[in-house]
């Protein structure tokens, strides 16, 4: 295998796309202003009902998920002796890290006492029974490692082989010698707070309806994150290919993408498993409830299955077009997957519902805005990507 | 006035009337039954306080209403319990003679005296408004509340300034008239103050007071130094007519259907539910009749900020909201509506990605072979 | 290649084998037996047959708490001219109204009902919240506590009655609900506001034992009066206010829970889990000494 280096994709910053972007998130600055001058129900349609939306569940749950790329490649990588696919680790990180940058900056104009988050550095507020508490400890743990894993990334700009003698470079050896030990962290912080993800819905009881809830609903989380980290790798790394021509890439993405095969397999067995157990196979064909579990969950498992579609043959893990597709349609599911555990399939009282306000899509879109303008950017500026 | 009795004859009062008068007190002050013969007994051989009654800026109803009680007569009754040593209007003295009765009952029962005020003391221009033999009624205030055992601040002009404070039409207070209880805060003199406010009160209420002070010691204030077993209650919460105003039937002009039907009067400006007092239970004239219950809306005369404020025919603020007798079902959570606007932008984001994906996904290389 | 499959297998399987485990130790939780309420839970016990609705607990609750009355969100219809600023006039509980009477009514057959936080034994919003917001206090109170709270409203999610509710519409809102007059002084009087002015003692205060008791005793007494079940005696692992009534409860509202709370379901998967944080620490040192490996086996390649 020819060994390439990572490099900066340079290009000019403010292009077209990017300013775009920025605008979008200008409107949502406007909206979040409001949010923190009026509370947060003038620009959501949050209720006391349905009171997490989609800040919590988008913003935090999938879009932890979303960015699972860094885990699914950590352990693949350094623990599963998959080296031959370290290539593919820097953008994936610097995305996670950015993802759960953003998770907990959407924490910070989702919950209602914001200052009240320091509480979560305060032992005498630990509330040690609480999945949501063990999460939080875990993501903001996960955050400070990310910026571990991504500093070697960044340092390299100030340094050159050549002039390998100032602060940069000596925090640079100094990271990579302790790489193994922050990965330690990197594994096992995302494996506890994925599932935690999940396991905070068990507390919900009953009032999440049969199809999603499910004693084994942390598990299912985290393997379907997992298959969502394969996913967004192969999203990001096709996004960013030059040509498709690179075989060798193309090769690795197969493979990937034959992992996450696998792993969304074992998802949807379990999946059925559990809704035959509970006895929820009726609720997946009550189109006329008046609610839309049914149809989200039939979605739901469209998008897996067609997303398996693309990516199970060995041939077709070979093609560059089915494996963006496979990706992006696991990703999807597995998002989809997360909003109706949350929302859709979430039934405090009968007779309730939620759709967000357009103050609060465009706060959410905004944010998504300027977390992809940002890694765009640190990707031109900074050496993540390689490519040939 | 009294009906057929000289006032300085020698009383008649027998000792039924004595049981009458205690058992009227006792139910108004809400006490056991069974104290009338303990209350009718302190009245007959207990002894007897003296009293000084002075008057400012008033219309003399409060001692007009004490006297107008037929049942027993009230005015020889309490002549009987009291020792009226001074009252401008009970005394047929006048003049120096009078004055030095009032210095003689202040030297003679120093520190043992109950002063009861009626109206209102003006304080602006040092009190020039009202001025008796020489002396502003501040002054003599003053002079007479120092040796007091307690006062009592009978009708709203005393409690909280009454008629002579209402505002003019420019905001103003022209005479600064001010209530009793004030006006000794701002003179430093620290008595005990009961405040009988009301235009004029119910004369059982001032009555009631008396008499549990002498055999209880004062009754229970509430924080407008008005005792509670008067004035602790809401008009609005024991009127005759909350039924309707519960289920929302009111009368909305006088003399029409519901105002003859005796619906609520709160859209005629009802002031009961911001005013506190017992008139819809004791009532007056011994009848037990008070506005309400002949058709005219309560105008809070008894409530500072409210009587002589207020305009009679605008509808009262609430001191306290209670939900009508009306029920939501068990199993009906409210709900925001879903909104187009959201649902579109929402839709065109996703198109937007989703269209972004598939044609980027359309430009690269297929299977092999394909 | 092989290999990579082969270690990847070993780990699902070893997943797999975990996972196992959680369906077993959720079924343990709750067949352990519920929590038992202390010797001193006080609670409240209401009897929908004897409530007349006058909803004198609505005002005394209000007035002990220093609630705001809530003008007109609701359409109380049929009456004309209405003024809907001179009542308070609440539909649901809310921030504002913390205990609340409605009534259920079909054809002839009518009851109100009581709703406000019930103060379950294994409150699932106490197990929930992440930063002690949400404390069950030993007299049974589950209480909130300002300077804790984050805001985020697991609680919400969780309470299988969607008691508490939060100050949407405030820049720094707090959760509201009903904290059994701990906060306004009166439990520790042993009292509370609505039990104390209740007119026909449809609801009454005192020892969760002792009202337990009484309620079994009134369903054994009079059980054509009522619907044979005292719901709070098990539902979601306990409740600290009981409820008797004649209409089946789920038309009153009051939703049919399992016999054990979720809580006890969520607690017993995470202190599987993590006891003594063996298992994370075991992982820790297995991935370490694994990626110590790769990269000293790589390290000329990195």
């Amino acid at each position: 295998m020819e060994h390439l280096d990572p490099k900066p994709t340079g290009g000019k910053i403010f292009t077209p796309p990017i300013l775009g972007m920025l605008l979008v998130f200008a409107v949502c600055a406007y909206f979040l202003i409001l949010r923190y001058a009026n509370g947060i129900g003038t620009v959501t349609n949050l209720t006391d009902h349905m009171s997490w939306g989609i800040w919590k569940v988008i913003g935090v749950i999938v879009g932890a998920a979303l960015v699972c790329g860094g885990y699914a490649c950590a352990f693949t990588v350094y623990v599963f002796n998959g080296w031959k696919y370290h290539r593919f680790v820097r953008p994936a990180i610097l995305l996670s890290l950015l993802g759960y940058s953003f998770a907990g900056l959407s924490l910070a104009y989702d919950v209602g006492r914001y200052w009240g988050l320091f509480n979560f550095f305060i032992p005498k507020y630990w509330q040690g029974n609480s999945v949501l508490f063990e999460v939080a400890i875990c993501v903001m743990s996960y955050i400070l490692i990310l910026s571990i894993e991504v500093g070697p990334s960044i340092l390299e700009k100030f340094f050159s082989p050549e002039k390998a003698d100032n602060l940069a470079a000596k925090l640079h050896a100094f990271l990579n010698k302790v790489l193994f030990l922050t990965l330690g962290f990197g594994v096992v912080l995302p494996t506890m707070h994925q599932s935690g993800l999940g396991g905070l819905a068990l507390v919900m009881g009953e009032k999440i309806s049969p199809l999603w809830q499910t004693p084994f609903v942390s598990l299912l989380h985290l393997i379907s994150c997992i298959a969502m980290g394969y996913g967004c790798v192969i999203a990001t790394e096709v996004l960013f290919a030059n040509n498709y021509k690179d075989k060798d890439q193309m090769n690795l993405l197969g493979q990937f993408a034959n992992l996450m095969k696998i792993f969304v397999v074992v998802f949807l067995a379990l999946r059925w498993i559990e809704i035959i157990r509970a006895g929820g196979v009726g609720l997946a064909f009550d189109f006329g409830s008046g609610y839309l579990d049914a149809y989200s969950f039939w979605i739901e498992m469209l998008l897996f299955l067609v997303g398996l579609y693309f990516v199970w043959s060995k041939s077709a893990q070979s093609s560059a077009k089915n494996i963006f597709f496979g990706g992006w349609l696991i990703m999807l599911g597995g998002s989809l997957y997360r909003i109706n555990v949350y929302i859709i399939g979430f039934h405090p009282e009968a007779g309730v519902s939620y759709f967000p306000s357009l103050p609060e899509l465009i706060i959410s879109i905004g944010m998504v805005c300027l977390q992809i303008a940002i890694f765009i950017t640190i990707v031109k500026l900074f050496p993540i990507i390689t490519k040939k | 006035m009294i009906r057929g009795q000289n006032l300085f004859a020698e009383p008649s009062v027998g000792r039924r009337d004595f049981l009458k008068l205690s058992a009227k007190i006792v139910a108004v002050l809400g006490l056991s039954p069974t104290i009338i013969p303990q209350i009718a007994e302190s009245l007959e051989k207990g002894a007897k306080p003296a009293v000084i009654w002075l008057h400012f800026q008033e219309c003399t109803g409060c001692t007009e209403s004490l006297l107008r009680a037929t049942g027993p007569d009230l005015a020889e009754v309490i002549l009987d319990v009291i020792s009226l040593e001074y009252h401008e209007t009970l005394f047929a003295a006048a003049g120096h003679q009078i004055e030095d009765n009032l210095h003689n009952a202040m030297k003679r029962y120093k520190g043992k005296y109950v002063l009861v005020v009626e109206g209102a003391i003006p304080v602006k221009e040092n009190g020039r408004f009202c001025e008796i033999s020489g002396h502003t009624a501040i002054d003599i205030l003053k002079k007479t509340a120092t040796d007091a055992a307690a006062v009592i601040a009978i009708g709203s002009c005393a409690s909280w300034g009454g008629i002579p404070s209402a505002l003019m039409a420019n905001g103003e207070n022209p005479t600064g008239a001010q209530g009793v209880q004030k006006t000794l805060g701002e003179l430093g003199i620290n008595k005990p103050v009961v405040n009988i406010p009301g235009c004029p009160p119910s004369p059982y209420n001032f009555l009631s007071t008396v008499v549990h002070f002498l055999n209880f010691g004062l009754p229970k204030l509430d924080k407008k130094g008005r005792p509670t077993f008067a004035y602790g209650t809401l008009i609005h919460d024991q009127c005759e007519r909350r039924g309707h105003f519960d289920s929302g039937r009111f009368a909305e002009q006088f003399g029409d259907e519901g105002h003859r039907k005796g619906y609520c009067l709160y859209k005629l400006g009802c002031k009961g539910p911001s005013t506190f007092g017992n008139c819809p239970e004791q009532g007056f004239n011994e009848d037990k009749k008070w506005p309400v219950s002949i058709g005219h809306p309560c105008f809070g005369c008894i409530e500072a900020g409210v009587g002589f404020t207020k305009s009679l025919h605008d509808t009262s603020d609430m001191a306290f909201a209670n939900p009508p007798q009306v029920y939501t079902k068990p199993t009906d959570p409210q709900e925001k509506g879903i909104d187009p606007l959201a649902t579109a932008a929402a839709g065109l984001a996703a198109g937007v990605v989703a269209t972004a994906v598939y044609k980027k996904g359309k430009a690269l290389p297929g299977k092999e072979g394909e | 290649m092989k290999t990579k499959r082969r270690s990847f297998l070993k780990g699902l399987l070893g997943v797999g084998a975990g996972a196992a485990v959680v369906p077993m130790v959720a079924n343990t939780a709750t067949a352990s037996g519920n929590k038992e309420p202390s010797d001193n839970h006080m609670g409240m016990f209401y009897d929908a047959t004897l409530c007349i609705g006058c909803k004198a607990c609505e005002v005394a609750c209000k007035k002990a708490n220093d609630l705001k009355p809530e003008y007109g969100n609701y359409d109380i219809g049929g009456i004309n001219n209405l003024d809907s600023t001179i009542w308070d006039a609440p539909g649901d509980l809310s921030v504002n109204t913390i205990n609340i009477i409605k009534l259920y009514q079909e054809g002839e057959t009518h009851s109100f009902i009581k709703k406000q936080c019930m103060h379950c034994v294994d409150a699932n919003c106490v197990s929930g919240c992440p930063t002690t917001a949400l404390i069950k206090q030993d007299n049974g109170a589950v209480t909130w506590e300002e300077d804790a709270c984050v805001g985020c409203r697991y609680c919400q999610m969780d309470c299988p009655f969607n008691i508490p509710k939060f100050e949407f519409n405030h820049y720094y809102g707090k959760i509201v609900k009903c904290q059994l007059c701990a906060d306004n002084g009166l439990l520790d009087k042993n009292r509370t506001a609505c039990t104390d002015v209740c007119p026909s003692k449809a609801v009454i205060f005192g020892k969760l034992k002792d009202l337990k008791a009484e309620a079994h005793h009134r369903l054994a007494a009079d059980p054509a009066r009522y619907n044979g079940q005292v719901y709070g005696d098990t539902e979601g692992g306990g409740l600290g206010v009981i409820y008797l009534s004649k209409v089946p409860f789920e038309k009153l509202g009051l939703p049919k829970l399992k016999n054990f709370s979720y809580a006890a379901v969520s607690e017993g998967v995470q202190h599987t889990l993590y006891k003594g944080m063996i298992a994370p620490i075991v992982a820790y040192a297995v991935i370490v000494f694994a990626a110590f490996k790769t990269l000293s086996k790589n390290k000329e390649n990195h």
